[in-house]
Protein backbone atom coordinates (compact mmCIF):
# COMPACT_ATOMS: atom_id res chain seq x y z
CA UNK A 1 0.00 0.00 0.00
CA UNK A 2 2.75 2.44 0.31
CA UNK A 3 4.07 1.72 -2.91
CA UNK A 4 0.79 3.62 -4.49
CA UNK A 5 1.88 6.12 -2.31
CA UNK A 6 5.50 5.89 -3.97
CA UNK A 7 3.93 5.59 -6.89
CA UNK A 8 1.80 8.83 -6.72
CA UNK A 9 4.40 10.63 -5.74
CA UNK A 10 7.09 9.63 -8.08
CA UNK A 11 4.90 8.73 -11.69
CA UNK A 12 5.40 12.43 -13.09
CA UNK A 13 8.61 12.46 -12.09
CA UNK A 14 9.12 8.84 -14.32
CA UNK A 15 7.79 10.14 -17.37
CA UNK A 16 9.76 13.20 -17.63
CA UNK A 17 13.03 11.21 -17.07
CA UNK A 18 11.36 8.47 -19.29
CA UNK A 19 10.53 11.06 -22.01
CA UNK A 20 13.84 13.24 -21.85
CA UNK A 21 15.87 9.29 -21.63
CA UNK A 22 14.02 8.20 -24.84
CA UNK A 23 14.03 11.94 -26.70
CA UNK A 24 18.32 11.80 -26.05
CA UNK A 25 17.97 8.07 -27.06
CA UNK A 26 16.54 9.03 -30.20
CA UNK A 27 18.64 11.49 -30.94
CA UNK A 28 21.46 9.35 -30.42
CA UNK A 29 19.78 6.79 -32.84
CA UNK A 30 19.08 9.55 -35.03
CA UNK A 31 23.12 11.11 -35.33
CA UNK A 32 24.09 7.36 -35.93
CA UNK A 33 21.68 6.29 -38.68
CA UNK A 34 22.79 9.32 -40.27
CA UNK A 35 26.59 8.80 -39.52
CA UNK A 36 25.84 5.17 -40.69
CA UNK A 37 24.53 6.68 -43.94
CA UNK A 38 27.24 8.79 -44.55
CA UNK A 39 29.91 5.95 -44.20
CA UNK A 40 27.86 3.65 -46.52
CA UNK A 41 27.52 6.52 -49.19
CA UNK A 42 31.16 6.83 -48.87
CA UNK A 43 32.08 3.01 -49.14
CA UNK A 44 29.83 3.19 -52.08
CA UNK A 45 31.64 5.69 -54.08
CA UNK A 46 35.30 4.89 -53.38
CA UNK A 47 37.88 2.84 -55.23
CA UNK A 48 39.68 1.51 -52.44
CA UNK A 49 38.80 -2.07 -52.19
CA UNK A 50 39.84 -2.74 -48.57
CA UNK A 51 36.67 -0.06 -47.62
CA UNK A 52 34.74 -2.27 -49.83
CA UNK A 53 35.01 -4.81 -46.98
CA UNK A 54 34.54 -2.59 -44.00
CA UNK A 55 30.95 -3.42 -42.07
CA UNK A 56 29.56 0.01 -40.85
CA UNK A 57 26.59 -1.32 -39.76
CA UNK A 58 28.46 -3.11 -37.02
CA UNK A 59 30.12 0.37 -35.94
CA UNK A 60 27.06 2.08 -35.82
CA UNK A 61 25.66 -0.71 -33.23
CA UNK A 62 29.15 -0.68 -31.38
CA UNK A 63 29.11 3.39 -31.20
CA UNK A 64 25.78 3.47 -30.11
CA UNK A 65 26.09 1.20 -27.19
CA UNK A 66 29.26 2.68 -26.14
CA UNK A 67 27.07 6.14 -26.42
CA UNK A 68 24.08 5.06 -24.69
CA UNK A 69 26.36 3.28 -22.00
CA UNK A 70 27.92 6.39 -21.23
CA UNK A 71 24.95 8.25 -20.58
CA UNK A 72 23.45 5.87 -18.37
CA UNK A 73 25.67 6.39 -15.88
CA UNK A 74 24.74 10.23 -15.02
CA UNK A 75 20.79 9.05 -15.39
CA UNK A 76 21.74 5.98 -12.71
CA UNK A 77 23.37 8.18 -10.51
CA UNK A 78 20.88 11.34 -11.01
CA UNK A 79 17.18 8.65 -10.88
CA UNK A 80 18.69 6.92 -8.35
CA UNK A 81 19.35 9.88 -6.04
CA UNK A 82 16.42 11.47 -6.52
CA UNK A 83 14.69 8.57 -6.20
CA UNK A 84 16.35 7.53 -2.74
CA UNK A 85 16.52 11.03 -1.17
CA UNK A 86 12.18 11.08 -1.39
CA UNK A 87 11.89 7.51 0.36
CA UNK A 88 10.16 6.70 3.19
CA UNK A 89 13.06 8.59 5.39
CA UNK A 90 12.21 11.83 4.28
CA UNK A 91 8.59 11.48 5.87
CA UNK A 92 10.33 11.68 9.23
CA UNK A 93 11.15 15.30 8.21
CA UNK A 94 7.42 15.66 6.82
CA UNK A 95 5.90 14.53 9.85
CA UNK A 96 3.67 11.64 8.32
CA UNK A 97 5.99 8.82 10.09
CA UNK A 98 3.68 8.54 12.59
CA UNK A 99 0.45 8.07 10.04
CA UNK A 100 2.74 5.20 7.65
CA UNK A 101 3.86 3.78 10.79
CA UNK A 102 0.50 3.15 12.78
CA UNK A 103 -0.91 1.69 9.35
CA UNK A 104 -0.99 -1.83 9.71
CA UNK A 105 1.61 -4.11 7.62
CA UNK A 106 4.74 -5.18 8.75
CA UNK A 107 7.28 -2.30 8.45
CA UNK A 108 9.94 -4.34 6.17
CA UNK A 109 7.51 -4.27 3.46
CA UNK A 110 7.50 -0.31 3.47
CA UNK A 111 11.12 -0.58 2.69
CA UNK A 112 11.43 -3.45 0.64
CA UNK A 113 8.09 -2.38 -1.81
CA UNK A 114 9.12 1.23 -1.84
CA UNK A 115 12.62 -0.23 -3.04
CA UNK A 116 11.28 -2.76 -5.52
CA UNK A 117 8.84 0.20 -7.04
CA UNK A 118 11.77 2.72 -6.97
CA UNK A 119 14.02 -0.30 -9.19
CA UNK A 120 11.59 -0.66 -11.51
CA UNK A 121 10.85 2.62 -12.32
CA UNK A 122 15.03 3.05 -13.05
CA UNK A 123 14.93 0.03 -14.59
CA UNK A 124 12.01 1.86 -16.87
CA UNK A 125 13.91 5.47 -17.40
CA UNK A 126 16.90 3.15 -18.64
CA UNK A 127 15.03 1.43 -20.69
CA UNK A 128 13.96 4.72 -22.65
CA UNK A 129 17.36 5.44 -23.38
CA UNK A 130 17.92 2.04 -24.81
CA UNK A 131 14.31 1.77 -26.37
CA UNK A 132 14.93 5.32 -28.02
CA UNK A 133 17.84 4.62 -30.08
CA UNK A 134 17.52 1.15 -30.80
CA UNK A 135 15.06 1.72 -33.88
CA UNK A 136 17.08 3.56 -35.62
CA UNK A 137 20.36 0.88 -35.25
CA UNK A 138 17.50 -1.63 -35.87
CA UNK A 139 17.30 0.31 -39.19
CA UNK A 140 20.74 -0.33 -40.06
CA UNK A 141 21.31 -3.49 -39.36
CA UNK A 142 19.20 -6.70 -36.98
CA UNK A 143 22.01 -8.59 -36.35
CA UNK A 144 23.46 -7.17 -33.44
CA UNK A 145 19.88 -6.17 -31.71
CA UNK A 146 21.13 -8.94 -29.09
CA UNK A 147 24.04 -6.60 -27.91
CA UNK A 148 21.45 -3.71 -26.62
CA UNK A 149 20.12 -6.31 -24.46
CA UNK A 150 23.27 -6.84 -22.50
CA UNK A 151 23.73 -2.88 -21.05
CA UNK A 152 20.90 -3.20 -19.11
CA UNK A 153 20.88 -6.08 -16.21
CA UNK A 154 24.30 -4.48 -15.49
CA UNK A 155 23.62 -0.96 -15.13
CA UNK A 156 20.09 -1.45 -13.12
CA UNK A 157 22.43 -3.43 -10.40
CA UNK A 158 24.15 -0.57 -9.74
CA UNK A 159 21.35 1.49 -10.06
CA UNK A 160 19.88 -0.45 -7.33
CA UNK A 161 22.77 -0.13 -4.82
CA UNK A 162 22.82 3.71 -5.80
CA UNK A 163 19.46 3.64 -4.79
CA UNK A 164 19.21 1.79 -2.13
CA UNK A 165 22.48 3.24 -0.48
CA UNK A 166 20.48 6.67 -0.71
CA UNK A 167 17.77 5.18 0.73
CA UNK A 168 19.10 3.55 3.81
CA UNK A 169 20.65 6.95 4.00
CA UNK A 170 18.05 9.46 4.25
CA UNK A 171 16.05 6.73 6.56
CA UNK A 172 19.10 7.16 9.03
CA UNK A 173 19.50 10.91 8.56
CA UNK A 174 16.07 11.00 8.94
CA UNK A 175 15.89 13.93 6.13
CA UNK A 176 15.89 14.14 2.46
CA UNK A 177 18.56 17.15 2.36
CA UNK A 178 20.94 14.94 5.29
CA UNK A 179 20.17 11.65 2.99
CA UNK A 180 21.50 13.43 -0.25
CA UNK A 181 24.50 15.10 1.35
CA UNK A 182 25.77 11.88 3.21
CA UNK A 183 25.02 9.86 -0.33
CA UNK A 184 27.25 12.09 -2.18
CA UNK A 185 30.02 11.87 0.58
CA UNK A 186 30.00 7.94 0.14
CA UNK A 187 30.26 8.11 -3.70
CA UNK A 188 33.07 10.52 -3.55
CA UNK A 189 34.96 9.08 -0.50
CA UNK A 190 34.46 5.45 -2.27
CA UNK A 191 35.63 7.12 -5.59
CA UNK A 192 38.33 8.92 -4.26
CA UNK A 193 39.55 6.93 -1.54
CA UNK A 194 42.11 4.54 -3.54
CA UNK A 195 43.86 7.45 -5.18
CA UNK A 196 44.30 9.74 -2.34
CA UNK A 197 45.57 6.50 -0.06
CA UNK A 198 47.90 6.11 -3.27
CA UNK A 199 49.02 9.54 -3.42
CA UNK A 200 49.10 10.57 -0.13
CA UNK A 201 50.59 7.63 2.05
CA UNK A 202 51.45 5.30 -1.11
CA UNK A 203 49.07 2.84 0.19
CA UNK A 204 48.26 0.55 -3.15
CA UNK A 205 44.66 -0.89 -3.02
CA UNK A 206 44.53 -4.44 -4.59
CA UNK A 207 43.48 -4.09 -8.52
CA UNK A 208 40.23 -5.61 -7.65
CA UNK A 209 39.29 -2.82 -5.40
CA UNK A 210 40.21 0.03 -7.80
CA UNK A 211 38.65 -1.84 -10.15
CA UNK A 212 35.28 -1.60 -8.78
CA UNK A 213 34.19 1.92 -10.36
CA UNK A 214 30.35 2.93 -10.69
CA UNK A 215 30.69 1.83 -13.99
CA UNK A 216 30.26 -1.90 -14.80
CA UNK A 217 31.53 -1.31 -18.08
CA UNK A 218 34.75 -1.12 -19.91
CA UNK A 219 34.13 0.86 -22.77
CA UNK A 220 36.08 -0.03 -25.97
CA UNK A 221 35.95 2.94 -29.09
CA UNK A 222 36.97 0.13 -31.43
CA UNK A 223 34.45 -2.68 -30.67
CA UNK A 224 31.72 -3.36 -28.30
CA UNK A 225 31.67 -2.30 -24.52
CA UNK A 226 32.80 -5.63 -21.99
CA UNK A 227 30.74 -6.13 -19.09
CA UNK A 228 32.61 -6.81 -15.90
CA UNK A 229 29.95 -9.50 -14.74
CA UNK A 230 31.83 -10.36 -11.80
CA UNK A 231 32.06 -6.65 -11.18
CA UNK A 232 28.05 -6.16 -11.85
CA UNK A 233 27.46 -9.57 -9.83
CA UNK A 234 29.60 -7.37 -6.65
CA UNK A 235 26.97 -4.81 -6.93
CA UNK A 236 24.05 -7.15 -7.03
CA UNK A 237 25.06 -8.58 -3.57
CA UNK A 238 26.17 -5.01 -2.20
CA UNK A 239 23.04 -3.54 -3.51
CA UNK A 240 20.92 -5.97 -1.36
CA UNK A 241 22.73 -5.01 1.95
CA UNK A 242 21.02 -1.89 2.01
CA UNK A 243 17.74 -2.66 1.73
CA UNK A 244 18.21 -4.77 4.21
CA UNK A 245 20.04 -2.18 6.58
CA UNK A 246 16.73 -0.21 5.39
CA UNK A 247 14.69 -2.81 7.31
CA UNK A 248 17.05 -3.52 10.17
CA UNK A 249 16.36 0.32 10.90
CA UNK A 250 12.92 1.14 10.57
CA UNK A 251 11.79 -1.87 12.33
CA UNK A 252 14.01 -0.06 15.49
CA UNK A 253 12.27 3.09 14.47
CA UNK A 254 10.72 5.17 17.42
CA UNK A 255 9.01 8.52 16.45
CA UNK B 1 -12.76 -4.47 35.81
CA UNK B 2 -12.27 -7.81 34.13
CA UNK B 3 -12.66 -6.85 30.20
CA UNK B 4 -10.10 -4.07 29.88
CA UNK B 5 -9.29 -2.89 25.92
CA UNK B 6 -6.26 -1.38 27.10
CA UNK B 7 -4.61 -2.97 29.94
CA UNK B 8 -0.42 -1.61 31.28
CA UNK B 9 1.25 -3.55 34.15
CA UNK B 10 4.35 -1.43 35.29
CA UNK B 11 5.01 -0.03 32.08
CA UNK B 12 8.16 1.87 32.00
CA UNK B 13 9.63 3.85 28.63
CA UNK B 14 12.65 5.94 29.98
CA UNK B 15 14.70 8.13 27.89
CA UNK B 16 18.40 9.32 28.48
CA UNK B 17 17.03 12.42 29.98
CA UNK B 18 13.72 11.48 31.46
CA UNK B 19 11.41 8.92 32.93
CA UNK B 20 8.20 9.51 30.30
CA UNK B 21 6.54 6.85 31.39
CA UNK B 22 6.69 5.68 35.21
CA UNK B 23 5.13 1.83 36.47
CA UNK B 24 1.91 2.96 34.46
CA UNK B 25 -0.99 0.63 35.64
CA UNK B 26 -3.92 1.94 33.39
CA UNK B 27 -7.06 -0.53 32.91
CA UNK B 28 -9.45 0.71 30.06
CA UNK B 29 -13.15 -1.10 30.20
CA UNK B 30 -14.64 -2.13 27.04
CA UNK B 31 -17.01 0.32 25.61
CA UNK B 32 -15.87 3.36 27.45
CA UNK B 33 -14.91 6.45 27.52
CA UNK B 34 -11.62 6.92 28.84
CA UNK B 35 -10.47 10.27 29.26
CA UNK B 36 -6.63 9.88 29.84
CA UNK B 37 -5.31 13.59 31.34
CA UNK B 38 -2.18 15.14 32.41
CA UNK B 39 -0.33 18.48 31.64
CA UNK B 40 2.04 19.24 28.92
CA UNK B 41 4.87 16.26 29.09
CA UNK B 42 2.98 14.34 31.58
CA UNK B 43 3.73 10.82 29.50
CA UNK B 44 0.16 11.27 27.64
CA UNK B 45 1.93 11.09 23.93
CA UNK B 46 4.88 8.48 24.64
CA UNK B 47 1.70 6.31 26.51
CA UNK B 48 -0.13 6.07 23.47
CA UNK B 49 2.88 5.41 21.36
CA UNK B 50 4.03 3.19 23.27
CA UNK B 51 1.04 1.16 22.91
CA UNK B 52 0.94 1.48 19.32
CA UNK B 53 4.29 0.29 18.64
CA UNK B 54 5.51 3.69 18.35
CA UNK B 55 7.76 3.89 20.63
CA UNK B 56 9.22 0.83 22.58
CA UNK B 57 8.68 0.24 26.58
CA UNK B 58 11.89 -0.05 28.26
CA UNK B 59 9.72 -1.65 31.17
CA UNK B 60 6.57 -3.43 32.76
CA UNK B 61 4.21 -4.95 29.87
CA UNK B 62 0.66 -4.52 28.09
CA UNK B 63 -2.21 -5.09 26.25
CA UNK B 64 -4.41 -3.77 23.78
CA UNK B 65 -7.67 -6.00 22.66
CA UNK B 66 -5.72 -8.70 24.43
CA UNK B 67 -2.55 -8.42 22.71
CA UNK B 68 0.46 -8.16 23.86
CA UNK B 69 2.37 -4.77 22.65
CA UNK B 70 5.64 -6.26 22.10
CA UNK B 71 4.44 -9.03 19.53
CA UNK B 72 1.36 -8.28 18.03
CA UNK B 73 1.48 -4.49 17.00
CA UNK B 74 0.03 -5.21 13.60
CA UNK B 75 -2.98 -6.83 14.76
CA UNK B 76 -3.76 -4.07 17.69
CA UNK B 77 -3.03 -1.85 14.82
CA UNK B 78 -6.02 -3.62 12.67
CA UNK B 79 -8.36 -3.20 14.89
CA UNK B 80 -7.22 0.06 16.16
CA UNK B 81 -7.70 3.84 14.97
CA UNK B 82 -5.57 5.96 15.97
CA UNK B 83 -5.28 10.27 15.36
CA UNK B 84 -1.76 11.59 16.41
CA UNK B 85 -1.15 14.85 18.34
CA UNK B 86 0.88 16.59 15.47
CA UNK B 87 -2.48 15.46 12.94
CA UNK B 88 0.28 15.25 10.43
CA UNK B 89 -0.54 12.70 7.30
CA UNK B 90 1.27 13.35 3.51
CA UNK B 91 1.11 16.12 2.19
CA UNK B 92 1.04 15.60 -1.68
CA UNK B 93 -2.14 13.69 -1.25
CA UNK B 94 -5.88 14.87 -1.14
CA UNK B 95 -8.41 13.63 1.54
CA UNK B 96 -10.13 11.53 -1.12
CA UNK B 97 -6.86 10.00 -1.64
CA UNK B 98 -5.54 9.52 1.21
CA UNK B 99 -8.87 7.67 2.32
CA UNK B 100 -7.86 5.90 -1.47
CA UNK B 101 -5.01 5.00 0.65
CA UNK B 102 -5.51 4.26 3.96
CA UNK B 103 -8.98 1.63 2.59
CA UNK B 104 -6.19 -0.71 1.25
CA UNK B 105 -5.06 -1.55 5.32
CA UNK B 106 -8.74 -2.07 6.74
CA UNK B 107 -10.52 -4.99 5.91
CA UNK B 108 -13.82 -3.34 7.65
CA UNK B 109 -13.51 0.04 6.04
CA UNK B 110 -16.87 1.71 5.41
CA UNK B 111 -17.28 4.15 2.24
CA UNK B 112 -20.64 4.80 3.67
CA UNK B 113 -19.38 6.38 7.28
CA UNK B 114 -16.90 8.02 4.52
CA UNK B 115 -19.20 9.90 2.92
CA UNK B 116 -21.40 10.43 6.60
CA UNK B 117 -18.59 12.46 7.79
CA UNK B 118 -17.49 14.22 4.67
CA UNK B 119 -20.99 16.17 4.80
CA UNK B 120 -21.16 16.32 8.29
CA UNK B 121 -17.79 17.98 8.80
CA UNK B 122 -17.90 19.78 5.88
CA UNK B 123 -14.21 17.94 4.47
CA UNK B 124 -12.71 19.57 1.51
CA UNK B 125 -11.51 16.07 -0.03
CA UNK B 126 -10.09 17.87 -3.38
CA UNK B 127 -7.58 19.69 -1.79
CA UNK B 128 -4.24 18.62 -1.05
CA UNK B 129 -3.34 17.96 2.67
CA UNK B 130 -0.20 19.96 3.08
CA UNK B 131 -3.01 23.08 1.61
CA UNK B 132 -5.54 22.42 4.64
CA UNK B 133 -6.11 24.68 7.72
CA UNK B 134 -5.74 22.89 11.22
CA UNK B 135 -8.94 22.19 11.38
CA UNK B 136 -9.33 20.67 8.33
CA UNK B 137 -6.23 18.18 9.17
CA UNK B 138 -7.99 17.15 11.77
CA UNK B 139 -11.29 16.65 10.32
CA UNK B 140 -9.26 14.21 7.64
CA UNK B 141 -7.28 12.46 10.28
CA UNK B 142 -10.50 11.90 12.35
CA UNK B 143 -12.08 10.76 9.04
CA UNK B 144 -9.82 8.43 8.38
CA UNK B 145 -10.08 6.94 12.15
CA UNK B 146 -13.45 6.82 12.25
CA UNK B 147 -14.11 4.84 9.05
CA UNK B 148 -11.44 2.29 9.39
CA UNK B 149 -13.81 -0.21 11.89
CA UNK B 150 -11.71 -0.23 14.54
CA UNK B 151 -12.51 -1.63 17.75
CA UNK B 152 -10.62 0.92 19.89
CA UNK B 153 -10.27 4.71 18.85
CA UNK B 154 -7.54 6.07 20.57
CA UNK B 155 -7.15 9.73 20.16
CA UNK B 156 -4.63 11.85 21.50
CA UNK B 157 -5.55 15.97 21.39
CA UNK B 158 -8.37 15.06 19.14
CA UNK B 159 -10.28 18.87 18.91
CA UNK B 160 -6.90 20.57 18.47
CA UNK B 161 -7.19 23.43 15.61
CA UNK B 162 -11.29 22.73 15.55
CA UNK B 163 -14.06 25.55 16.36
CA UNK B 164 -16.81 24.88 18.53
CA UNK B 165 -19.15 23.78 16.20
CA UNK B 166 -17.00 20.79 14.79
CA UNK B 167 -15.42 20.02 18.35
CA UNK B 168 -19.67 19.40 19.42
CA UNK B 169 -20.25 17.28 16.56
CA UNK B 170 -17.19 15.32 16.70
CA UNK B 171 -17.33 14.76 20.67
CA UNK B 172 -21.21 13.39 19.70
CA UNK B 173 -20.31 11.36 16.94
CA UNK B 174 -17.45 9.52 19.16
CA UNK B 175 -20.40 8.69 21.59
CA UNK B 176 -23.31 8.22 19.40
CA UNK B 177 -21.50 6.11 16.28
CA UNK B 178 -19.21 4.36 18.31
CA UNK B 179 -19.46 4.18 21.63
CA UNK B 180 -23.29 3.61 21.28
CA UNK B 181 -21.70 0.46 19.73
CA UNK B 182 -19.83 -1.02 22.20
CA UNK B 183 -16.53 0.59 21.07
CA UNK B 184 -13.97 1.77 23.30
CA UNK B 185 -12.22 5.43 22.88
CA UNK B 186 -9.78 6.50 24.88
CA UNK B 187 -8.83 10.27 24.65
CA UNK B 188 -5.62 11.84 25.73
CA UNK B 189 -6.01 15.52 26.43
CA UNK B 190 -6.11 18.22 28.41
CA UNK B 191 -9.15 20.12 27.20
CA UNK B 192 -11.10 19.15 30.69
CA UNK B 193 -14.27 20.44 29.80
CA UNK B 194 -14.57 18.41 26.43
CA UNK B 195 -13.09 15.56 28.06
CA UNK B 196 -15.87 15.96 31.12
CA UNK B 197 -17.95 15.82 28.28
CA UNK B 198 -17.87 12.97 27.20
CA UNK B 199 -15.83 10.60 29.19
CA UNK B 200 -17.16 7.96 31.73
CA UNK B 201 -13.91 7.14 33.14
CA UNK B 202 -11.27 9.12 33.79
CA UNK B 203 -7.09 8.51 33.88
CA UNK B 204 -4.67 11.39 35.63
CA UNK B 205 -0.83 11.20 34.93
CA UNK B 206 1.47 12.99 35.86
CA UNK B 207 5.53 12.93 36.12
CA UNK B 208 4.57 9.25 33.70
CA UNK B 209 2.81 7.89 37.07
CA UNK B 210 -1.02 7.17 37.16
CA UNK B 211 -2.10 9.26 39.87
CA UNK B 212 -5.78 8.64 39.42
CA UNK B 213 -7.97 6.12 38.02
CA UNK B 214 -12.11 5.92 38.42
CA UNK B 215 -15.79 6.80 36.98
CA UNK B 216 -16.20 9.91 36.47
CA UNK B 217 -19.37 9.10 38.28
CA UNK B 218 -17.73 9.01 41.21
CA UNK B 219 -15.90 11.98 40.70
CA UNK B 220 -19.67 13.63 40.48
CA UNK B 221 -21.01 11.56 43.35
CA UNK B 222 -18.47 11.01 46.27
CA UNK B 223 -15.26 12.94 45.74
CA UNK B 224 -15.43 16.09 47.88
CA UNK B 225 -12.77 18.78 48.60
CA UNK B 226 -12.17 19.69 52.44
CA UNK B 227 -10.84 22.80 53.62
CA UNK B 228 -9.73 23.58 56.87
CA UNK B 229 -7.49 25.14 58.91
CA UNK B 230 -4.90 24.28 61.91
CA UNK B 231 -1.82 23.34 62.52
CA UNK B 232 -1.53 19.52 63.02
CA UNK B 233 -3.41 17.74 60.71
CA UNK B 234 -0.45 17.65 58.03
CA UNK B 235 0.50 13.93 59.08
CA UNK B 236 -2.82 12.53 58.54
CA UNK B 237 -3.63 9.94 55.99
CA UNK B 238 -6.34 8.09 55.22
CA UNK B 239 -7.44 5.00 52.15
CA UNK B 240 -10.11 7.69 50.69
CA UNK B 241 -7.50 11.16 50.87
CA UNK B 242 -6.72 11.74 47.25
CA UNK B 243 -4.14 14.42 47.70
CA UNK B 244 -3.56 17.32 50.51
CA UNK B 245 -1.96 20.53 49.90
CA UNK B 246 -1.11 22.90 52.59
CA UNK B 247 -0.37 26.96 52.65
CA UNK B 248 0.54 28.10 55.50
CA UNK B 249 -2.18 27.08 58.26
CA UNK B 250 -4.57 26.47 55.29
CA UNK B 251 -5.15 22.46 54.39
CA UNK B 252 -7.12 21.60 51.16
CA UNK B 253 -7.71 17.80 50.79
CA UNK B 254 -9.52 15.89 48.13
CA UNK B 255 -11.40 12.89 49.47
CA UNK B 256 -12.80 9.99 47.18
CA UNK B 257 -15.50 8.93 49.48
CA UNK B 258 -17.01 8.93 52.78
CA UNK B 259 -15.94 13.23 53.59
CA UNK B 260 -17.99 13.36 56.38
CA UNK B 261 -15.87 10.39 58.21
CA UNK B 262 -12.97 12.61 57.07
CA UNK B 263 -14.26 15.50 58.58
CA UNK B 264 -14.45 14.23 61.97
CA UNK B 265 -11.15 13.03 61.61
CA UNK B 266 -10.03 16.17 61.13
CA UNK B 267 -12.30 18.02 63.92
CA UNK B 268 -11.00 15.12 66.21
CA UNK B 269 -7.51 16.83 65.50
CA UNK B 270 -8.58 20.19 65.98
CA UNK B 271 -8.98 21.36 62.84
CA UNK B 272 -11.34 23.70 61.69
CA UNK B 273 -13.62 23.38 58.54
CA UNK B 274 -14.27 26.07 56.41
CA UNK B 275 -15.84 24.16 53.68
CA UNK B 276 -16.82 20.45 52.22
CA UNK B 277 -17.92 20.90 48.76
CA UNK B 278 -18.32 18.76 45.54
CA UNK B 279 -15.97 18.88 42.88
CA UNK B 280 -16.05 18.84 39.36
CA UNK B 281 -12.98 17.42 36.92
CA UNK B 282 -11.02 20.62 37.29
CA UNK B 283 -11.02 20.85 40.66
CA UNK B 284 -9.45 16.56 40.76
CA UNK B 285 -7.04 17.23 38.33
CA UNK B 286 -5.73 20.18 39.33
CA UNK B 287 -5.91 19.24 43.20
CA UNK B 288 -3.67 16.06 42.06
CA UNK B 289 -1.57 18.08 39.04
CA UNK B 290 -2.04 21.90 40.10
CA UNK B 291 0.74 24.13 41.13
CA UNK B 292 0.28 26.59 44.34
CA UNK B 293 0.62 29.87 43.83
CA UNK B 294 2.74 30.87 47.63
CA UNK B 295 -0.67 32.03 49.77
CA UNK B 296 -1.55 35.62 51.19
CA UNK B 297 -0.83 35.38 54.65
CA UNK B 298 -4.52 35.23 56.18
CA UNK B 299 -6.34 34.26 52.58
CA UNK B 300 -7.10 30.63 52.14
CA UNK B 301 -7.87 31.26 47.95
CA UNK B 302 -4.91 30.07 47.17
CA UNK B 303 -5.60 26.79 48.19
CA UNK B 304 -9.25 26.77 46.67
CA UNK B 305 -8.30 25.18 43.05
CA UNK B 306 -10.01 27.66 40.03
CA UNK B 307 -11.77 25.27 37.78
Amino acid sequence: MYSWKSWHDSRHRLALYAGACLAVGAITGLDIWGTYHFWAAWIAVTTNPRLKLWDPSFDAWAWGINVITELMLPVVVWSSLVLGVTSVGREDSSGAMTFILTRPQKRWRIVWDEWALSVAEISIILSMLVLGMVPFLFLISRIYVSFSGLILPAVVAVAACLYGLTQFLTLLTRSSAKGLSATIAVILFYLFLPSALDDWWHISWPSKVTDLSLSVFRPEWDGLPSIHWEIAMLWVIVGLIFPFLSQWLIERREV
Amino acid sequence: MTDAVISTQGLTKIYPDVRAIDGLNLNVPRGAVYGFLGRNGAGKTTTLRTLLGLSHPTGGSAQVLGLDIRKDHVAILQCTGFVSETKQLFDSLTAEQLVRFNRGYYPKWSDSLVERYVNLFEIPMKRPFGKLSLGNRTKVCHLLALCQGADLLMLDEPTSGLDPVMTDLLLRVLVEDHVSEGRTVFVSSHHLSEVERIADWIGIIEGGKLLLETRLEDIRQNFRLVLASGDSASEIAAPNLVSKRRSEKFHRYLVSREADDFVMRLRAQGMTILEVSPVNLGEVFLGLAGKELPCIPGNPGTTRAIA
